[in-house]
C-alpha cells in the first residue's frame, strides 16, 4: 500500500486513527503495530515473514548482546551484522533467484543495525518489550521509504507520547503537503522527464531542463513521501526526524549533502565515517573514508554500476571540496550565486547517472547535455513550451520562499484566526487536487520504494 | 465557542475531506458505466483468503474507488484544469484543444500497427480479390493532428504514413484526401468527419473511381441532432460545450436502402431514434456492424465494395451517388475468411478507406 492511494487516504488512515484513539492509551502501541503489519501485508504479502524475522534477530540479538560481554558480545554483533546486512545482500545484490525487492528492506534493515550497533556502543539499554521494538521497526508511517530513525529519537515516544490538537494539526497538514508534492508536483515532473526522453532528439536546452526536471522530481518524490511520514508519526503522537532542508539552496556539496536524504548521510557518517577515522586520521585516510562512504551511499541506492558512479561523483567532489577548503571569507554576491549554479550544475549532472541503470543511456543523455545535436528543435520547444511554468513553480517550491511568505503573511495577520483558517484552506485544497489526480489514475509509484 | 471552533478548524476540514470522500464513496450505489469516457467501471471485487493472500483484492479495490468516487467526473475535469489551465501544460492525457477542437494527438507512426493492417488487408486480396475482375483503390482519413503539423505540435508525418499505406496496398491506386479537407471539417468533440462538410471528399473519392457525381451536385437537408458530445469529450475531461450533429437527407439519399447482410435485416440508413444514445455517431448506417449493403436506385450501374472503419459510416451514403449498390465490410466485426459466404468478388469496384488513427491502432481487424 502507498500513502498516494485512494485505499491509504480514504479508508486505511481515518479507520486507523478512529481505533487509535479510541483504544485506551496502553493499547495504541499495539493498535499502531497491527495498522502497520497490514500496511505492509497489503504490498508485500509473504515478505511480511522476511520482516518479523529481522524483526525477531533485532530483538533476540539485542537482549543477548545486553546480557554478554567482550568477545561474546562483539561476535553477537558480528553475526547480527551478517545475517541483516545478509538478507539485504541476498535480496538487492545478489539478485540469484530474480526475487523482487522487498519493499523498504534498505530502510528497515539500516533501522534495524543502528539499533543493534548502538546496543552494542551501550548507548541506551536493548528494548526489553518486543511489541515496542517491533512497533520501532515496521512503524507505517516510515517503514518503506524512511526517513531511517534512531532508536533513541523514538525510544521516548515508544513508551508515552502525550497527542496534542496542536501536534495532530500540523501533522495532518505536512501530511497533505507531502501527499501534494509528490501527486501533484513530483509526478508531473516526471511526466515532463518521460516525454523529453522519448523524445529522440530535443536538443541541448530541452536536455539540461530534463535534467534538472529530473533532479527536481526525486526531490519532490522523496521529500513529499518524507513529509508524509513526519507528518503521519506527529498525528499519532510520535516525532521523528527531518529528512531534507532546502538542498536545492545548497552552495556547496558538503551542504548539499547535510541537506538531501538527512537520515542516509547522517546513518553513514555515524555507523561507517566516524568508526573509519572520520577526518582526523590524516589527509589520505580522510579522502579514503570520504570515498568508501559515498561508493557505499551510491551501492546503497541499488547494485548497478550506475549508482556506484552516482555515489563516487558525489564522493570525488566532496574530497575536492575539502583538499581545497579555504578559510571562509565574506563573499560577494556573484561568487555566492557562481557556488549555487556550480553546485546544480554538477548536481544535474550526476543525477544522470542516478536515473538511468544503463550508463550508454547516461553517457548518451550527457552527450545531448553537451552539445550533441542542435540546441532546440521543434519538438524540444514543444515540450519546453509545456513544462516551463512547472520547472519555474517547482523549483521556487524547492526554496524557503513559500515558507517565509506564508509565515509573515500569518505574523502580520491581525486577526488571530487567520492561520487556523489558512490552514484549514490549504488542507482541503490539497486533499482535493491530489484526490482528482487519484481517481483519475495517473500516478505513479514512490520512487525510494525500489531502494 | 467562536475561537474554539477555529482553532479545530485545520483537523475538521481534513475530517470532513476524508469522511465525505469514504461514505461518499463507499455508500452510494453507482452505475458501472461512464458515460464519459465510455467504458465499463471496476467491479467491486470478490473477498476471500485467495484474494487477500495474493494481493489482489487491494489492488481491485483501488481500482474500484478510483472509478466509483464521490463527484469522480468533476476531479477528473479539476485534473485536467490543473495541467493545461495551472501549470500551461501541452497536453492533458494527450489531448490538446486547437481553435476549440479537442485533439487525441497522433504523434508517432505505429509501424508494427501498420504492418498488420497492410498484411490482413493483402489476406483479403490474395484470398478473394487477386485474379478478379476487381478495380482496386485505397483512400487514408487524415486525422485531426494532422492539420497541427505547421502549428508546433509534435504529431506523425501524415504524407509518410499515407505513401507507407498506399505502398501496403500496392495492388490499388492512392487517393489523397487531405488536400481537400480541414479541421472544421471534423467535430469538435469527436475524432470523426461531419458528414454535411465531407461532400466534397466523396466527390473526390468518386471522381478518382471514375464515376459519376451528378446526384452529390444537389443542395442536401441538413438534420440536426443536440446534444451531440463525442468521444473526447468525456475522454479530455475538458468539459466541452454540446455540439449538433448533422446528417444529410433529401434528394437520392432519401431512398437508399439499408440491409445487414449478416442478420438478412433491413434497417433504417440514418436511426436517430434507435441508435445507442451514448455515441449518436452510430446514427450513421447502422453503427457498428460487419456488413452493410445499400442500395440505391437512383444510382450508375455498378458496386462499390468498401472496407472501412467507422469514418466510413457516414461517407457511406455519399459515396452511393455513384452507384446503384454499395457495400460495407467492417473487418473488426466479421472475420475475412467468411466473407465469401455474403460476397462474390467479380468485377466490383473495391476501396480501402481507413482512418489514420485507425490505422495507427489496427489491433482490432481481424
Amino acid at each position: 500500500m502507498v500513502f498516494s492511494s485512494l485505499i491509504f487516504i480514504y479508508l486505511f488512515l481515518p479507520l486507523t486513527m478512529l481505533i487509535y484513539f479510541c483504544v485506551p492509551v496502553k493499547y495504541r502501541n499495539a493498535v499502531l503495530l497491527g495498522a502497520s503489519l497490514i500496511f505492509y501485508f497489503c504490498g508485500e504479502q509473504l515478505y511480511l515473514l522476511l520482516m518479523l524475522f529481522e524483526i525477531t534477530l533485532t530483538y533476540v540479538s539485542g537482549r543477548l548482546m545486553e546480557k554478554s560481554k567482550g568477545r561474546i558480545r562483539k561476535a553477537i554483533l558480528v553475526i547480527f551484522l551478517i545475517l541483516s546486512f545478509g538478507l539485504l545482500g541476498f535480496f538487492k545484490y545478489a539478485d540469484l533467484l530474480h526475487l523482487p525487492l522487498p519493499i523498504g528492506i534498505s530502510f528497515y534493515v539500516f533501522q534495524s543495525a543502528g539499533y543493534g550497533i548502538d546496543v552494542y556502543r551501550r548507548k541506551y539499554p536493548a528494548e526489553k518489550n518486543f511489541l515496542n521494538l517491533a512497533l520501532y521497526v515496521s512503524f507505517f508511517p516510515q517503514l518503506i521509504a524512511g526517513p531511517i530513525v534512531r532508536f533513541e529519537t523514538v525510544r521516548e515516544n515508544l513508551r508515552e507520547r502525550k497527542l496534542s490538537l496542536e501536534g495532530f494539526e500540523s501533522g495532518i497538514l505536512r501530511f497533505c503537503i507531502g501527499l501534494a508534492k509528490k501527486v501533484l508536483i513530483a509526478d508531473r515532473l516526471f511526466a515532463f522527464c518521460t516525454s523529453a526522453g522519448s523524445v529522440s532528439e530535443g536538443g541541448m536546452l530541452l536536455s539540461w531542463a530534463e535534467g534538472l526536471a529530473y533532479l527536481l522530481y526525486v526531490y519532490y518524490d522523496f521529500s513529499g513521501y518524507s513529509d508524509m511520514a513526519i507528518g503521519l508519526a506527529k498525528c499519532f503522537g510520535f516525532s521523528i526526524p527531518e529528512n531534507f532542508n532546502y538542498p536545492l539552496i545548497s552552495g556547496s556539496f558538503r551542504e548539499f549533502w547535510r541537506r538531501w536524504h538527512i537520515s542516509l548521510g547522517s546513518w553513514f557518517r555515524d555507523y561507517l565515517y566516524f568508526p573509519l577515522g572520520g577526518s582526523r586520521a590524516g589527509k589520505a585516510k580522510h579522502i579514503r573514508n570520504l570515498l568508501i562512504v559515498w561508493a557505499l551511499t551510491g551501492l546503497w541506492h541499488g547494485a548497478s554500476p550506475n549508482f556506484l558512479l552516482w555515489g563516487l561523483g558525489f564522493g570525488v567532489l566532496l574530497v575536492c571540496e575539502a583538499v581545497f577548503k579555504k578559510k571562509e571569507k565574506d563573499q560577494g554576491f556573484f561568487i555566492k550565486a557562481l557556488k549555487h549554479v556550480t553546485v546544480m550544475t554538477f548536481t544535474v549532472i550526476l543525477f544522470v547517472f542516478f536515473r538511468y541503470t544503463n550508463l550508454n543511456d547516461a553517457i548518451r543523455q550527457l552527450g545531448y547535455m553537451f552539445g550533441k545535436g542542435a540546441i532546440l528543435n521543434k519538438d524540444g520547444i514543444y515540450l519546453l513550451r509545456g513544462g516551463l511554468l512547472l520547472l519555474i513553480l517547482s523549483f521556487i517550491g524547492a526554496t524557503p520562499v513559500i515558507k517565509i511568505l506564508a509565515g509573515k503573511l500569518i505574523k502580520k495577520a491581525s486577526n488571530r484566526l487567520l492561520e487556523p483558517l489558512l490552514k484549514g484552506s490549504v488542507i482541503i485544497i490539497l486533499l482535493t487536487f491530489t484526490t482528482a489526480y487519484l481517481v483519475d489514475g495517473s500516478f505513479s509509484p514512490f520512487l525510494y520504494f525500489r531502494f | 465557542m467562536r475561537n474554539r471552533l477555529f482553532k479545530i478548524l485545520p483537523a475538521l476540514c481534513f475530517a470532513v475531506a476524508i469522511l465525505t470522500g469514504s461514505i461518499g464513496t463507499l455508500a452510494f450505489q453507482r452505475s458501472d458505466y461512464s458515460e464519459s469516457e465510455r467504458r465499463k467501471l471496476a467491479a467491486f471485487p470478490k473477498f476471500s483468503a485467495e484474494s487477500i493472500a495474493d494481493g489482489s483484492f487491494i489492488k481491485e479495490l483501488d481500482a474500484y474507488l478510483a472509478d466509483h468516487f464521490t463527484c469522480r467526473e468533476n476531479l477528473r475535469k479539476l485534473v485536467a484544469f490543473y495541467q493545461t489551465g495551472l501549470l500551461n501544460e501541452n497536453e492533458y492525457n494527450g489531448f490538446v484543444r486547437v481553435d476549440g477542437s479537442i485533439i487525441s494527438l497522433q504523434k508517432q507512426i505505429n509501424e508494427a500497427s501498420l504492418e498488420y493492417a497492410k498484411s490482413r488487408f493483402l489476406y483479403v486480396y490474395e484470398r478473394y480479390l487477386k485474379n478478379t475482375g476487381c478495380s482496386f483503390y485505397d483512400a487514408l482519413i487524415p486525422d485531426k493532428s494532422a492539420f497541427l503539423e505547421d502549428k508546433g505540435y509534435p504529431v506523425l508525418d501524415f504524407e509518410k504514413m499515407e505513401e507507407m499505406y498506399g505502398d501496403g496496398l500496392s495492388f490499388g491506386k492512392d487517393i489523397s484526401l487531405k488536400e481537400g479537407l480541414s479541421l472544421t471539417d471534423y467535430y469538435l468533440t469527436d475524432s470523426h468527419l461531419r458528414q454535411e462538410k465531407i461532400t466534397e471528399a466523396a466527390k473526390a473519392i468518386l471522381s478518382a473511381l471514375g464515376r459519376d457525381t451528378k446526384l452529390l451536385e444537389k443542395e442536401f437537408i441538413q438534420n440536426p441532432v443536440y446534444p451531440f458530445y463525442g468521444v473526447y469529450a468525456g475522454q479530455s475531461a475538458m468539459s466541452p460545450a454540446p455540439e449538433t450533429l448533422y446528417y444529410l437527407t433529401g434528394g437520392y439519399l432519401d431512398k437508399l436502402r439499408a440491409f445487414d447482410l449478416m442478420t438478412n435485416e433491413e434497417f433504417p440508413v440514418y436511426d436517430p431514434d434507435g441508435c445507442d444514445k451514448r455515441d449518436l455517431y452510430t446514427l450513421f448506417t447502422g453503427g457498428g456492424k460487419g456488413l452493410i449493403r445499400i442500395d440505391n436506385p437512383e444510382g450508375k450501374k455498378g458496386e462499390l465494395i468498401v472496407f472501412r472503419d467507422s469514418f466510413g459510416a457516414a461517407f457511406a451514403p455519399l459515396l452511393a451517388a455513384g452507384y446503384s449498390r454499395v457495400t460495407l465490410v467492417d473487418l473488426r466485426y466479421i472475420h475475412p475468411d467468411v466473407l465469401s459466404r455474403y460476397i462474390r468478388f467479380t468485377d466490383q469496384d473495391v476501396l480501402f478507406l481507413y482512418s489514420e488513427t485507425f490505422i495507427n491502432n489496427s489491433q482490432g481487424l481481424r
